[in-house]
């Protein structure tokens, strides 16, 4: 009996493990190492703006920033997203919702200053996994 | 160390429950032939040419022929990729109403490969297998309001030509399994978004614990296409149900 609750244990873990399709996985200790803004934030909406000196338009996500773990304190975070027709669909665009909360892993956008990327789904942690980003933060002896 | 039959009850219980928690298929909003959910579709695939350009989006398609893909992203060389090609696109229509038929000539679906970020260009940097652009002719409906579905153009799937792939299913590190990168891709094409469902081809967090679509994507693609003339339904439901009342039975023998 207790093989069988061993296996169970065992089918139920392996049936969760992830590996990632229209990308690959990157690893966690990487991803917040190399990131530029890590913040625990509230996503208000998109918008398109045009910038002085840029010749088309940008769409733009605002985050609301409730707190700051790496990178520039701020209340406003503004993220870099592609502008498509509407009736064009991206398979690799991840489109998120407003009022969604948690913790969010930026890049900064190498063609905008000032513009964050929500590029990839591990750029976005769910609020409850902030112990485990704390870690990862934590200075290596 | 003693295994407590509560633990392994919470155990699979809480596994039932995030399965059942679980978001189903998700649609892109458009479908190939008719706005008509359940309705069959008949589609042309065909490669790009070599420095052909992007039909959707503004990335430069060069270096799109199959012998082009096949030498730069997998070792395994042309006359394989084809052959998986023509797998995944029999796959799909062995369990939806879905025909393909090959085309070089402004095919539906076209399949190509460009540089897109490469495998990642340090620690840290995300990295993009591939993806599929598609556009649609925006439709409305007789009250003038935009219909549920609309009708699909024309699809472009580009493998990142700066990444390995690879035939095997076998989760070596450094490439990926081209079939599921593939089918996943086409899923996008015909219509379907990513799922939360887990173990299910068109969610984000896919594995090659599994070769190819899987029960939520089939439902996708039958709610969009219909079910196949051939296909014969697995019935997993029941198996489950039964398996659930014998492990009840079990556990009630051996601890009543």
């Amino acid at each position: 009996m207790k093989i069988f609750h061993l296996t169970l244990c065992l089918c139920t873990v392996l049936f969760v493990h992830p590996a990632w399709s229209d990308w690959a996985a990157v690893d966690e200790n990487d991803l917040v190492e190399y990131s530029d803004l890590i913040v625990k934030a509230t996503w208000l909406g998109q918008t398109v703006i045009r910038f002085q000196g840029m010749s088309s338009p940008k769409q733009v996500g605002v985050l609301q920033v409730e707190q700051t773990y790496k990178g520039k304190e701020r209340d406003i975070a503004l993220i870099s997203l592609p502008l498509r027709p509407a009736n064009v669909i991206a398979s690799s665009d991840i489109h998120y919702t407003i009022g969604q909360n948690g913790i969010w892993i930026l890049k900064q956008d190498s063609h905008s200053e000032g513009l964050y990327l929500a590029d990839h789904p591990q750029r976005f942690w769910q609020p409850d996994h902030l112990n485990k980003l704390l870690r990862y933060l934590k200075p290596k002896p | 160390m003693r295994a407590h039959p509560f633990v392994a009850v919470l155990v699979f219980t809480t596994s039932i429950i995030f399965s059942i928690s679980a978001h189903a298929f998700v649609l892109s909003g458009f479908k190939w032939d008719t706005t008509d959910p359940g309705v069959g579709a008949t589609l042309s695939w065909g490669y790009a040419a070599d420095g052909s350009n992007c039909r959707v989006g503004s990335d430069p398609c060069g270096g799109g022929t199959v012998s082009s893909i096949a030498s730069s992203i997998l070792p395994e060389g042309a006359g394989t990729i084809d052959s998986e090609v023509r797998r995944a696109f029999s796959a799909l229509s062995s369990v939806a109403d879905l025909t393909f038929t090959f085309s070089n000539n402004n095919p539906d679906i076209l399949l190509g490969g460009h540089f897109i970020d490469g495998p990642g260009g340090g620690p840290g940097t995300t990295n993009t297998l591939a993806h599929a652009f598609s556009s649609f002719s925006l439709t409305t409906g007789a009250d003038g309001n935009p219909n549920l579905f609309h009708v699909g153009s024309v699809s472009d799937v580009h493998f990142d030509t700066g990444n390995t792939f690879r035939l095997a299913r076998d989760n070596t590190a450094g490439s990926s399994y081209f079939f599921n990168t593939l089918l996943h891709e086409l899923g996008h094409s015909l219509g379907l978004g990513h799922t939360g469902v887990p173990n299910s081809l068109m969610n984000e967090l896919i594995s090659e614990n599994f070769d190819g679509l899987q029960a939520d994507d089939i439902a996708g693609l039958q709610f969009l296409y219909g079910p196949s003339p051939t296909f014969v339904p697995i019935p997993a439901a029941f198996w489950l149900l039964l398996s659930g009342f014998g492990f009840l039975i079990s556990m009630r023998k051996r601890f009543a």
